[in-house]
């Protein structure tokens, strides 16, 4: 018996998850972390951060990569797709 | 009693960085902690490791350090990292060459460019690693005074 899961019941923008617009037209939703990250470059290294948004892989293109996403008040691009092969995929994101 | 001459020369080269078209006031001193975005694109200035070749068996009266300095170009862009790095080169290059006797030193010659740069960030980073050579003179147990 194939697995099934209705992704949609863990991305309820009213609990955890938050609402975005993928490449300008598309209402998706998904679990948007923006957390610190050193960039280990130099003697002191760089502040960073590292924006992901996971969703339904679904919700977006096979290589969602160029895409737009807009979330709250900033339009990131998609650097690339990673799918976990469960139906979901990490989007890896860069600021404007 | 005056700063160590290596303290001298990077001071002086810190000062002399000041106000480039692209980096501005920020010049930082042997920073240790990450750069942030409001110290960007910046500069870190660093004295690393010292030669200080024998030059006689017999007592030696004067000694003869090659420094190495490290200017470190820091820079945080949605896109084009690489251009604006090479400009900051550009313009270190250009400075560091009108201060030759930057602190007493005897010249402040480029030894080598190196890049590193990544993607996995909020923007594209990346850091440029300017590594000079500073020759200096110290008398034996004065290394306060340039000779």
């Amino acid at each position: 018996m194939a697995f099934s899961e209705e992704f949609g019941e863990f991305l309820d923008p009213q609990e955890f998850a938050t609402s975005a617009i993928y490449n300008a037209v598309t209402a998706i939703a998904g679990i948007f972390v923006n957390a610190y990250a050193e960039a280990a470059l130099g003697l002191a290294g760089l502040q960073a951060t590292v924006p992901l948004f996971v969703c339904v892989a679904a919700d977006v293109d096979a290589d969602p990569t160029g895409k737009t996403l807009l979330i709250g008040t900033t339009t990131y691009t998609v650097m690339r797709g990673e799918p976990d092969g469960t139906g979901m995929t990490r989007l890896v994101l860069r600021k404007p | 009693m005056a700063d160590h001459v290596r303290s001298q020369i990077r001071a002086a080269l810190v000062a002399a960085l000041g106000g480039l078209a692209t980096t501005g006031t920020r010049v930082f001193d042997s920073p240790v902690d990450p750069l942030g975005d409001a110290q960007l694109p910046g500069l870190a200035v660093y004295a690393l490791a010292e030669e200080i070749p024998q030059v006689a068996i017999s007592q030696v009266r004067a000694m003869e350090r090659a420094l190495e300095l490290v200017v470190e170009a820091h820079v945080k862009h949605a896109t084009g990292y690489a251009a604006t790095l090479d400009g900051i080169i550009k313009e270190v290059e250009i400075r560091v060459a009108a201060n030759q006797g930057a602190g007493g030193a005897k010249y402040v010659q480029l030894r080598s460019i190196a890049i590193e740069a990544t993607g996995e960030a909020d923007k594209q980073v990346a850091v440029a690693r300017l590594a000079f050579e500073a020759l200096y003179y110290t008398a034996l147990g004065s290394p306060e005074v340039i000779l």
